[in-house]
């Protein structure tokens, strides 16, 4: 029998497989075929104070290996999630992570007070980094400044475990990191999307409604890995690592970079089941290769190096 | 009413003029609860790639065979990948998705049903068509296209008794001209209408029908295919809709187009 729980700071995961925010809903899509009780966690989709009616069509593309998105983060809102989508997702035995976004600091503060008194949610995930949304999301996410006020301020809002995912689309992402730690992050969680676009020279137009988007699948995989890799070696605090995750394989190379567990996100659209069966692989994998326990290999490949 | 992931072997396969190619699966938990309107999400390629599924609205539902039936048009890589497979090849779908068309026909036992459907849109129409025109209903469909190969599937609904009226912009086939011109004269007398077609077609549908009841099956890019994603947003008055979740078919008053 192979352990598979891993700690995310003060948050214990069954096993270190998550599904990434904004790819599985609220679990509802899903939940008929993939059985929730046997994930590690569900990071839901990002949600606002009030709702949010998102970006205009066409808001997904596909590209070599990938996609870009640019959803806005529509979302029904906290009162909504609150009222009808926690009390559904508490019938699981699974971490549910609450997904939060924001326009500015006191509404991340809001929801972060609010959220901390809901029964049955084990942790919140920062949004600081979405690049779809103008207002507010990259600029909170690509100045260490301002990604240490953020964090400071849902770290005083809440006795919860705070996950804060970091965007790719800046210079140094562990100074990112190193800020948001700094600022009584738990964990980190990344990489998000990096912003990209694509032009239908038919149309003469971007693809996208929103002009760019943020892109993900596999094509970003290799620059999460990299990105795990550095911030996991800048911080002393847990790292969750997604980009382009398939298949066990994929999930173990982040485990190995130092991240202490994985969400898939893009992978789970064109195989629901992608999220349960890289669990299942991983498992098979440590078994095979002798390990005891998943927690052996977090980090393996920076022995010797870093 | 939940959709499965499950497989599908291709049956037949035939090809259709213009690069387009009629498929039956074998796919018999689809089969038993699809309903017309619904389509299926159908992973396109052996090796992972591309990425996402292909959307296909269902242009047949045969219960008693186990079967449902796809309209594919060659337009990239995986449309391209999903016509050259052979009978045999076992694929992965997803489905059936989406609501589906009213079925007004299960509670009155008369009624005027007109589809009018541009090019390859009349596939979504096909069950709905067949279904109504089974249980009595007086059925007739209006399908334009480019040219004569583009008429698809006429004589199929033909044969079905269903009132087929066909014009091409070329005037090859039919009268020349525009679905929409069609409609102008065949509307008086129906009592619900279900479109398919390009965006500027549906418009004027839309604006010829504020008197009947009209309903339109939306085509979008999609990821998830399941309401999980928000991808394939279409804006109504309220906000956006989700043409895989809370359509593909919407009534034709509740949508910007």
């Amino acid at each position: 029998m192979i352990d598979l729980t891993v700690d995310i700071g003060r948050l214990r995961l069954k096993n270190p497989v998550l599904t990434a925010s904004g790819t599985c809903g609220y679990g509802r899509e899903y939940a008929h075929i993939l059985d929730l009780n046997q994930l590690g966690g569900i990071m839901v989709k990002g949600t606002s104070l009030v709702p949010w009616a998102g970006n205009p069509a066409p808001r997904v593309v596909e590209t070599p290996a990938g996609m870009l998105n640019a959803i806005g983060l529509q979302n029904p809102g906290l009162d909504y999630f609150l009222h009808t989508e926690l009390p559904w997702l508490r019938q699981f035995d699974t971490a549910v992570v609450v997904n939060i976004a924001a326009h500015q600091i006191e509404e991340y503060a809001e929801l972060a007070r609010r959220l901390d008194n809901a029964a049955g949610v084990a942790a919140l995930e920062v949004n600081i980094s979405c690049p779809n949304v103008r207002q507010g999301g990259l600029s909170f996410g690509s100045d260490p400044l301002t990604a240490h006020r953020v964090t400071a301020a849902v770290r005083q809002a809440t006795s919860l475990p705070v996950i804060v995912k970091l965007t790719p689309n800046v210079t140094d992402i562990a100074a990112l990191a190193r800020a948001v730690a700094e600022a009584g992050a738990d964990a980190v969680s990344l990489i998000n999307t990096l912003l990209g676009m694509v032009i239908d020279v038919r149309a003469r137009r971007p693809a996208l409604g929103n002009i760019v988007g943020g892109l993900s699948g596999p094509a970003i995989r290799p620059v999460a890995v990299r990105m795990v890799w550095e911030v996991a070696g800048a911080v002393s605090i847990p790292v969750i690592g997604m980009g382009g995750i398939t298949c066990a394989e994929d999930a173990l190379q982040f485990l190995m970079a130092g991240a202490s567990a994985v969400a898939i996100g893009t992978a789970t659209f064109a195989n629901p089941r992608a999220p349960f069966e890289v669990m299942k692989g991983m498992a098979a994998f440590l078994q095979e290769e002798g390990f005891t326990a998943v927690s052996d290999i977090i980090g393996l490949a920076r022995r010797g190096i870093a | 009413m939940t959709w499965q992931q499950c497989q599908a072997v291709i049956s037949r396969r035939s090809e259709l003029p213009h690069g387009h190619i009629l498929l039956g699966l074998k796919a018999p938990p689809v089969a038993a609860r699809a309903r017309p309107g619904q389509f299926l999400h159908v992973r396109c390629g052996g090796d992972g790639w591309p990425l996402l599924r292909r959307p296909f609205s269902l242009a047949g539902i045969l219960p008693a065979e186990g079967e449902v039936e796809l309209l594919v048009r060659r337009v990239g890589k995986g449309t391209a990948w999903l016509a050259s497979q052979p009978v045999g090849q076992v694929l992965d779908v997803l489905g059936p998705l989406g609501n589906g068309f009213p079925r007004p026909w299960q509670k009155q036992k008369q009624g005027d049903l007109l589809g009018v459907a541009g090019g390859v849109g009349v596939a979504p129409l096909v069950p709905a068509l067949l279904e109504a025109a089974r249980t009595g209903w007086d059925v007739g469909l209006l399908l334009g296209a480019q040219d004569a190969p583009g008429l698809l599937l006429v004589e199929r609904l033909r044969a079905s008794g269903i009132d087929v009226s066909t014009c091409t912009e070329d005037g090859s086939y039919g009268r020349q001209g525009l679905v929409t011109e069609l409609l102008a004269e065949r509307l008086p007398g129906a009592s619900l209408v279900f479109a398919c077609g390009p965006p500027g077609m549906l418009r004027v549908v839309r604006e010829m029908t504020t008197a009947v009841e009209c309903y339109f099956s939306l085509e979008e890019r999609m990821a998830c295919g399941v309401g999980a994603c928000l991808g394939c947003a279409c804006q109504s008055g309220d906000g956006y809709h989700l043409v895989c979740r809370d359509g593909p078919v919407f009534s034709a008053r509740e949508v910007q187009l």
